[in-house]
């Protein structure tokens, strides 16, 4: 299913859009403003190209680094939505919106959702939906126990999932290297009886014909596939953790970029020129700005929330 | 359904969770059940037999060994909106899952601001009394009930562990059913019919006067025999099965303990940490006034279980344990 002229400008319009929203609320935690952010830089393509491969009623089980870019490509969570939910001032792309694509958030520990996954495709399934779920975690989690077991569990079962590892060649601090013997992770989907498949993560055109692939497979009821799509990170694991890197592998590891990638593949394609993308990036640059300027002014206004009471979170706690 | 003689239906503890499954599944079109050997084998305890064949591999999953996966599974499905049935064969294998039951199972509803509900049941097997040793035979309880988020019951009869299942598969929010594997073989009145034992409900399951056992599991039974030789002591115990550990149904104990002014919590678990501290204290906060003597507590040694039978039947705290309790705590000679 090739992306017609207007889907593939659509997708670089998202990927720039992404870029600089994630840069923008990377610089904003560098400089104190914002807290606790794990930098997606570096991963926008994966979002990217797996959210628009994807259709809305797919239930997409979010990760750290590129759930945002996976929701602003779906639609319906823009750029502004993004800055400011950074802010405390708008969901944030984890929330499920009514009548938005079908999203499951992420939880705070990482692999122990992609069982939860597995119980997703299960249910539509048993449901008689032909409906997909893709879940995505990274290098790090792919090591977690609970992983292993869901996998095994989607190949015996032969259930509509899609696993998508984002491979950045680290976890928090242990290089891929050390932390697996394997040459990668898309071989491990021998051992579960599915298909393996290496992607760029860097390339979003590649990363969605891999996963439009994976998911006609799987909604044909022929099987999960195991995808891993390889890209760089960035920036450290997240704001305040040291990074190890020397600053000249730091600089190495933005030489590949996803954003570039695609303007020079629609170049080429004569799809894009150079004045067209810098009336996209104009765009881009207004609503951030102004999402910014939002965020900022009313930052402080809602800075100590009510706290809750102990009858109300127990109200939450039980159905 | 009464036979020719009016009497009511007997049935074992096994067969009762059998039929509570097998009801669950009827009345329940997007209920499925998972778990290890569930499928042909009927289960290893053998409360699956002919589950399988009844419902078919689609709504009874016989999965491969991965706890993990299986309560992992359970919280993706039960937020979609089906509702698992999970079967966990040891509740010594929890360990093996603890993350998806106590970071998933028990917080995505609070986590997602209330919007998700999750109605999983789960199923799982305590107790010593088989010589299964350290890793099979322990009673676990107290871990879980120190999880908000969770529900805790425990069935000590026949009848209880199908009308607490079938409570359990009823209600919105995860519940863990502990069963007692030494109970298995246990016969007893089983209605027929669909009902549900109500969750957070004790059970006096011997009224009396002037003593108090809290209790629940296999040591219902034990309390009740010690009850028997304690009344020949002249003192008339009042028996009290919790059945729900979590919600705890703190009222009944608390009228219980006003009107008997002496009271104990027994159970089969490690005392030290065990869920009698919470019910000691509960006890003495509500009703201080009224106790004439400290409250007592029966539980097993803080050891793991031995395998040895001779050792496992001296570590297994039984009615003679209680009675002695009893006799210590009251100071009762002879």
């Amino acid at each position: 299913m090739a992306l017609n002229e207007e889907q593939l400008i659509a997708m670089y319009r998202a990927l720039a859009g992404s870029r600089s929203a994630e840069h923008e609320i990377t610089e904003l935690n560098k400089q104190g403003v914002l807290s606790g952010h794990h930098s997606g830089l570096g991963h926008e393509a994966i979002g990217v190209g797996v959210g628009f491969a994807v259709r809305p009623d797919d239930c997409v089980q979010m990760s750290h680094r590129s759930g945002m870019m996976l929701a602003h490509a779906r639609g319906g969570y823009s750029l502004s939505d993004a800055v400011l939910s950074q802010f405390g001032q708008a969901p944030s792309h984890y929330a499920q919106t009514e009548g938005g694509p079908r999203t499951c958030s992420i939880v705070g520990l990482v692999g122990t959702w992609v069982p939860m996954s597995v119980g997703i495709a299960m249910a539509d399934r048993f449901r008689g939906k032909d409906t997909v779920t893709v879940t995505f975690f990274g290098d790090g989690a792919a090591n977690e126990g609970a992983v292993h077991e869901a996998m095994n569990l989607a190949g015996t079962r032969r259930l509509p999932i899609v696993f998508v590892i984002e491979n950045n060649g680290f976890a928090v601090s242990m290089p891929t290297s050390e932390a697996t013997a394997a040459e990668d992770f898309a071989s491990r989907a021998a051992g579960y009886g599915m298909p393996g498949v290496t992607v760029d993560g860097h390339d979003a055109l590649a990363v969605y014909e891999v996963a439009t692939q994976a998911l006609a497979r799987a909604r044909a009821g022929r099987g999960p596939t195991l995808v891993e799509a390889v890209i760089t990170r960035w920036e450290p694991h997240a704001q305040g953790i040291a990074d190890l890197r020397s600053a000249e592998e730091m600089a190495e590891a933005r030489i590949r970029d996803g954003a570039q990638i695609l303007r020079a593949a629609l170049i080429e394609r004569g799809l894009l020129d150079e004045a067209a993308a810098a009336a996209i990036q104009a765009q881009i640059d207004e609503e951030i700005r102004a999402a910014c300027e939002q965020g900022q002014s009313t930052k402080h206004a809602s800075a100590e929330p009510a706290p809750m009471t102990p009858e109300a979170a127990a109200a939450l706690t039980y159905a | 359904m009464a036979d020719q003689n009016n009497k009511p239906r007997q049935l074992t503890y096994v067969m009762a969770i059998n039929e509570a499954i097998r009801t669950v599944m009827q009345e329940q079109p997007n209920a499925f059940a998972a778990g290890e050997d569930i499928g042909g084998a009927g289960g290893v305890y053998g409360y699956y037999n002919g589950i399988q064949e009844q419902f078919g591999t689609d709504r009874v999953y016989d999965t491969p060994i991965s706890e993990k996966g299986i309560v992992g599974l359970g919280v993706g499905a039960a937020a979609t909106g089906c509702r698992p049935i999970l079967d966990l064969m040891f509740i010594d294998f929890m360990g093996e899952c603890m993350d998806e039951v106590a970071n998933q199972l028990a917080k995505m509803r609070y986590m997602f601001g209330g919007s998700a509900t999750l109605p999983v049941t789960l199923l799982t097997m305590a107790g010593a009394g088989a010589s299964l040793a350290a890793q099979h035979s322990q009673s676990l309880e107290a871990w879980l009930c120190h999880l908000p988020g969770l529900k805790v019951v425990m069935a000590a009869t026949p009848a209880d562990a199908k009308g607490l299942i079938i409570a359990a598969a009823r209600d919105d929010n995860p519940v863990i059913v502990i069963m007692m594997k030494t109970l298995l073989a246990l016969n007893g009145e089983v209605p027929e019919d669909s009902y549900a034992t109500p969750i957070g409900k004790a059970n006096i399951v011997r009224p009396g006067e002037n003593y108090t056992i809290v209790t629940w599991g296999r040591m219902v039974h034990e309390a009740i025999t010690a009850a028997e030789q304690l009344a020949r002591s002249g003192l008339d115990a009042e028996v009290i099965d919790a059945r729900s550990l979590q919600p705890f149904d703190t009222e009944t104990v608390i009228a219980s303990v006003r009107k008997t002014h002496r009271a104990m919590v027994a159970h089969e678990a490690v005392r030290y940490g065990g869920l009698g501290g919470e019910v000691a204290a509960q006890i003495q906060e509500l009703a201080f006034d009224d106790l004439d003597a400290p409250v007592a507590r029966v539980g097993a040694p803080f050891a793991p279980v031995p395998f040895s039978p001779v050792l496992e039947s001296a570590y297994v705290p039984n009615a003679e344990t209680i009675v002695a309790e009893v006799r210590s705590q009251l100071r009762i000679e002879g």
